[in-house]
């Protein structure tokens, strides 16, 4: 169990960093050429957030209990993560008036929950105390009210942009029967979007590594979405410039 | 004339795009099934956020 609560985190931590250096040198090049970029920089963030997470959840397993490494992993891979991937997500499919006022929101919203969890009373022997076996990081060890629950508000808005977004874009492109390798690219980032969450619930329910296996598993699908919506399959032939030039392609 | 005896819904219109016929029957379901999944994932959040199951 020691072995999986170190390697798998670990592993995302690590997966996570790589994916996020390869949005950020996308988003470099995009910006260079004039382009719209702010998708790629909100999606180099979360994925920051996400190696964050998994660097902490490692850093539990492997040396214990650390107030500071708690409240970031709360932070970062519990209650901004999705937020801030789905921002990017709201950046490329909707008018830029409507993303500028939800970034402002999200940005407010996100400081308040850092305010929150930074000051937030906790004691890690509540870990213990429910379904979770205390051998994976827990929101159990957050003792103030108020804090957990705003984790749902960011993570309903996460999966409604990051994976309702990957839908619709994957939607878009089977309708009009372009693009192949964006379709399939978005399915997989939809997928591995959702993987996380269902892990979470999996791990409420007491089954031992589903979250840290769910996170690794969508980390390695959306790395793998992403790098397949940004690299045209060899049997596809040229799209007519009318079909490229939606939002949803500017990936 | 030959190209006059064609119907007339095919004079000039592109021939219908596919994906290869693999995509063409997966793609619809995989995205039903995304569909499916992320309402059973609102309702778990929405669970969670009216405090009737702990959350993370």
């Amino acid at each position: 169990m020691f072995t999986f609560n170190v390697l798998l985190p670990f592993t995302s931590a690590v997966v996570s960093t790589i994916f996020a250096v390869l949005v950020f040198r996308r988003y470099a090049t995009h910006k260079r050429a004039g382009r719209r970029a702010a998708h790629l920089l909100l999606w180099g963030i979360g994925m920051v957030f996400y190696a964050i997470g998994g660097f902490c959840e490692g850093y539990y397993g492997a040396f214990g209990w650390n107030s500071l490494v708690f409240r970031l992993w709360y932070l970062c891979g519990a209650i901004l993560v999705a937020a801030w991937l789905g921002q990017g997500t709201v950046y490329l499919l909707a008018k830029q008036k409507w993303a500028n006022v939800l970034m402002i929101v999200l940005g407010v919203a996100s400081l308040y929950a850092a305010v929150r969890v930074f000051a937030a009373q906790l004691d890690p022997t509540l870990m213990t105390a429910s379904l979770h076996t205390g051998s994976e990081l827990s929101g159990h060890a957050i003792a103030s009210g108020g804090v957990r629950s705003l984790t749902p508000f960011f993570n309903l808005y996460g999966t409604v942009t990051l994976v309702g977004g990957a839908l619709y874009s994957s939607w878009i492109f089977w309708r009009k029967r372009v693009l192949l390798h964006r379709t399939i690219g978005n399915i997989l980032i939809a997928v591995g979007a959702m993987l996380p969450a269902f892990g979470g619930t999996f791990s409420r329910f007491g089954l031992p590594n589903a979250l840290y296996l769910s996170e690794l598993l969508g980390t390695i699908l959306m790395f793998a979405g992403f790098v397949r919506a940004t690299t045209p399959m060899r049997s596809e032939q040229p799209e007519p410039e009318a079909a490229v030039e939606t939002p949803a392609t500017l990936t | 004339m030959m190209v006059a005896d064609r119907p007339e819904s095919e004079k000039g219109a592109p021939p219908k795009r596919q994906y290869p016929p693999a995509y063409e029957r997966a793609v619809p379901v995989v995205l039903a099934l995304i569909a499916l999944a992320i309402l059973v994932l609102l309702g778990i959040i929405l669970v969670v956020a009216l405090g009737l199951y702990p959350g993370a």
